[in-house]
């Protein structure tokens, strides 16, 4: 009876279902081929995976509070390209960043005023958004990534310097995890995120403003988009145009993996995250283990479903245990 | 439980099942490739069937990564490092962008591991690149000789005015190393030739088969005075625009590169003037050799000019017999 | 002296476009007192009520607060003065647990460092307690409410509006969908919330339900009020009679 109430325990945490699979996944790969842990790949993994973990992040929080932003990989492309942009027009390297990064706030603002304004479907709005930003980003290019002026590499050395075996945007991911955690599962903000996405009226009537929430979660949302994509630049060396193109979808697939509830109000940040890695690795572990380069799709799709079986499996196993 | 335990067995069966014939384990050289290439681009299946024809021969193993979403030079950059986590024998790749792969092919090098570059070459050959050799066609080379080419020899009436020239460049991926250096070898041979800068227009047609004849259509309906249609790359824009225009094959002059199907019918209609072939099947082909002769002879690796051969009316229908795709 | 009234409401219009939804409605409830409004589909049973809660302006008439005149532009006018509104599917985020519910929009925190906490154990603490007040025993106050029956979520809402000293809370079909078993519970939390010092107002179109528990009974017909009677004065066949009449 102890084993059932530990099991009972286990199970009920938001993540186990993510871990569970994260856990799986790696162990097939390494035995499919056990360079998927060797040192150099693991290095690779990690250096890999911070930008798309940090966009997953916000696109979490958001959906927890009950919307979808599908702008987020434009964003991902226009803040560094904006940057790069004012560099070469002489702007100092700190004003570029703070007005770039401040475009990224305001586009997480619109998109928040659009949806609260209109009542269109955020999942809509945001696809328009996409496009619309996705434009400026080809419009200000001229579909060629622009070169990249010599005072970027400040920026280049502080955002993914390598720290042994990791570069220091893996820091700054987890520094975000773990504020955004606190914000959801700690404080009043964070309750009424879940209350706003789990049942807008029921929160509007307890006297909070589902508006006033849902702008801050768009902000966050699109800041966090605008930095992932500077770090992105930052290591690869490129502003490319096409950078982000997809990873809307993908987000919102790392978070569902991770618990993420569709529908709002319910979800978990450190989950979300597993699956943001778990997403990442899996390319990577095709590639290693000799599979050819057709089946990617298909593992990503697969794995989503099983994750959520998963979730739901386990989530009814867990209220059972306790009741 | 029982759900659990099923699910997971059949997930390992799956995984194995479908990798387990492609799961190393032989003492042969693994050579892959690593293009920028779009799984959906028809060029890059011609290549395709000449590294496969050389693996055969030579006993060797490899697989041709190819993104998704054509162009995505971050997915072509995550793979390659994922590549050389398993420590290939030899790696051949293309170098679509100036700066982003010189550390990851420099690092491959340095660990012993050979990097043959095909098709698209770094701007700055070996001075911006430690990669052993390129086999591939030279890139500004060749659009210089498109232009060239088009208005001496295949423009009707004879070489024209340069002012009355209004040429249209389509360019499939600007940005991309191979896309640029033609346009400008393209454009030196223009500004040579003393066509004014102001009657030439670069349009960025994407790679992708719709949203070209779309663009192109949309450019020459506006643009009636074009009279001369280069392209960077295959010139399906400007076939299939003119013929969806009305215009009569030859009223425009249009000319590319490559031999997909589609370019090999333009050319038999009278609407394509010509196209220039690099012979993707020895860039597929070359560089695996060329890796194995390395490994078991110790010869050292050399540039090779794939080839500007001009496919016309007079010999595209040989060419077509001869056209290898992957079915 | 009569005692003034907790709330009234005098002449109240309200339309929905050309629909007159409330033709000139006079409605007050007392302190400590239950009252139930009553009336078909269709009555304005909700729009009254919906009105009371801040959640729409009435086109015409006033409303006052012990005496004071009041406006509600907003849920949050009406929450300040301690009117709560709990509806079948807004009372409560199913999603969240007990604590959190109980707690939204006043969670209480504690400031460490720069950041203010959810003082976490204190809810998990004082929900018990609150519970426990209107005879409500749940395992755990971490348990989401989706997870309880439709009588517990409608005891954690009532719970809450006792722990938060509510003066007037609007039940809007509390008993809607529920079993035998439950409705009798549910009544009995009302009972507990009256003896608590709250008031409330019972709206449901199930005469059988809010009779034993009501001081007073208002029926509502197309907009008007069509009756108001103190519990001893009527019995349940007599008010049957009227709403069909």
């Amino acid at each position: 009876m102890r084993l059932r109430q530990f099991l009972g325990n286990v199970l009920v945490v938001k993540e186990i279902s993510s871990i569970f699979m994260l856990t799986v996944t790696m162990l097939i790969f390494y035995i499919l081929s056990p360079y998927f842990l060797s040192y150099f790949n693991l290095r690779t993994l990690l250096e890999l995976f911070p930008e798309l973990g940090i966009v997953v992040l916000g696109v979490t929080v958001l959906m927890i509070s009950g919307e979808f932003d599908l702008s987020v990989g434009s964003v991902f492309a226009l803040c560094p390209i904006l940057i790069v942009k004012m560099l070469s027009a002489g702007v100092n390297l700190g004003i570029a960043t703070t007005l770039a990064l401040i475009v990224s706030l305001g586009i997480g603002a619109l998109n928040a005023l659009m949806v609260v304004k209109t009542g269109i479907p955020s999942f809509i709005i945001t696809l328009a958004t996409m496009m619309c930003w996705r434009g400026v980003v080809l419009a200000v290019t001229e579909g060629t990534p622009p070169s990249i002026p010599e005072e970027f590499s400040w920026l280049e050395s502080h955002l993914t310097f390598w720290l042994g075996p990791i570069r220091i945007s893996f820091i700054y991911f987890l520094i975000i995890l773990i504020a955004l955690w606190i914000i959801l599962e700690r404080t009043r903000l964070g309750n009424w995120m879940f209350a706003t996405g789990g049942n807008p009226e029921a929160a509007r009537a307890r006297g909070i403003s589902p508006a006033k929430v849902k702008l801050i979660s768009f902000m966050i949302t699109s800041l966090l988009a605008g930095f992932a994509g500077l770090v992105q630049t930052s290591r690869i060396g490129s502003a490319l145009p096409s950078a982000g193109q997809g990873w809307e979808l993908d987000a919102i697939a790392a978070s569902v993996i991770g618990g993420t509830s569709l529908f709002g109000g319910a979800g978990s940040i450190i989950g979300a995250a597993i699956g943001a890695f778990l997403l990442r690795i899996i390319g990577n572990g095709l590639v290693i283990a000799g599979a050819p380069g057709y089946y990617f799709r298909m593992f990503v799709g697969i794995i989503i479903i099983l994750a959520v079986i998963f979730d739901i499996t386990l989530k009814k196993r867990a209220s059972k245990a306790r009741w | 439980m029982r759900d659990k335990t099923m699910v997971i067995l059949a997930l390992v069966v799956i995984c194995l099942g479908i990798t387990a014939p492609f799961a190393s384990g032989q003492k042969t050289y693994n050579f892959p490739f690593i293009s920028h290439g779009g799984e959906e681009n028809p060029f890059w299946s011609q290549v395709y069937v000449g590294y496969k024809d050389a693996l055969k021969r030579y006993e060797c193993e490899g697989k041709m990564y190819r993104p998704p979403r054509e162009g995505d030079l971050e997915w072509q950059l995550n793979t390659w490092k994922a590549v050389l986590a398993r420590k290939p024998d030899g790696i051949i790749t293309t170098i679509p962008d100036e700066k982003m792969f010189d550390d990851v092919i420099k690092q491959a090098i340095d660990m012993g591991i050979p990097v043959l570059c095909a098709n698209t070459d770094d701007p700055e050959h070996e001075k911006g690149n430690a990669r052993l050799a390129y086999i591939g066609q030279p890139l500004v080379e060749s659009g210089y000789m498109l232009a060239e080419l088009a208005i001496t020899k295949y423009f009707p009436g004879g070489p024209p005015d340069p002012k009355n020239l209004h040429v249209l460049i389509t360019m499939g991926a600007p940005g991309e190393t191979w896309c640029e250096m033609r346009e400008e070898g393209i454009t030196n041979f223009l500004h040579e030739y003393g066509v004014p800068e102001k009657n030439i227009y670069r349009l960025d047609t994407t790679m992708k088969a719709d949203e070209i004849q779309a663009r192109v259509v949309g450019y020459l309906g506006a643009h009636p005075e074009t009279n001369l249609v280069l392209s960077t790359q295959f010139s399906i824009g400007g076939y299939l625009a003119a013929k969806s225009l009305g215009k009569k094959p030859g009223e425009i002059t249009v000319a590319g590169f490559d031999l997909v199907p589609t370019v090999l019918d333009g050319i038999e209609e009278g609407y394509i003037a010509f196209t220039i072939n690099q012979q993707p099947y020895l860039q597929g082909y070359l560089p695996v050799a060329m890796l194995y002769l390395m490994k078991e002879t110790g010869i050292t690796p050399v540039d090779v000019n794939t080839s500007m051969a001009v496919v016309d009316k007079t010999n595209v229908k040989q060419m077509r017999e001869r056209l290898r795709v992957t079915k | 002296m009569k005692k003034q009234p907790l709330v009234e409401m005098r002449n109240i219009h309200k339309w929905y476009g050309r629909i007159h939804a409330l033709k000139g409605v006079d409605f007050k409830v007392n302190e400590g007192e239950v009252v139930g409004l009553v009336g078909d589909n269709g009555a304005g049973k909700s729009t009254l009520i919906k009105i009371l809660c801040g959640v729409h302006l009435p086109d015409k008439g006033e409303i006052f607060f012990k005496g004071n005149k009041v406006r509600f532009a907003s849920p949050k006018d009406a929450i300040r003065l301690g009117i709560e509104a709990i509806h079948q599917s807004t009372g409560l985020v199913d999603t969240l647990d007990i604590k959190r519910n109980i707690f939204l929009g006043r969670e209480p925190v504690k400031k460490i460092g720069p950041v203010r906490w959810l003082n976490l154990k204190r809810m998990a603490e004082d929900s018990i307690k609150a519970l426990k007040k209107i005879g409500l025993e749940i395992n755990s106050p971490s348990t989401k409410v989706e997870e309880l029956s439709g009588g517990q979520r409608q005891g954690v809402a009532i719970a809450r509006a006792i722990y938060f000293k509510t003066n007037l809370l609007l039940l809007d079909e509390p008993t809607n969908n529920l079993s035998v078993k439950e409705t009798e519970k549910v009544l009995e939390y009302v009972h507990e919330l009256r003896r608590q010092g709250t008031s409330s107002v019972f709206i449901t179109h199930n005469l059988y339900h809010v009779y034993p528990i009501a001081d007073r009974i208002v029926i509502l017909k197309l907009g008007e009020k069509i009756g108001e009677f103190k519990k001893e004065e009527t019995s349940v066949e007599e008010l049957i009679e009227l709403i069909k009449s």
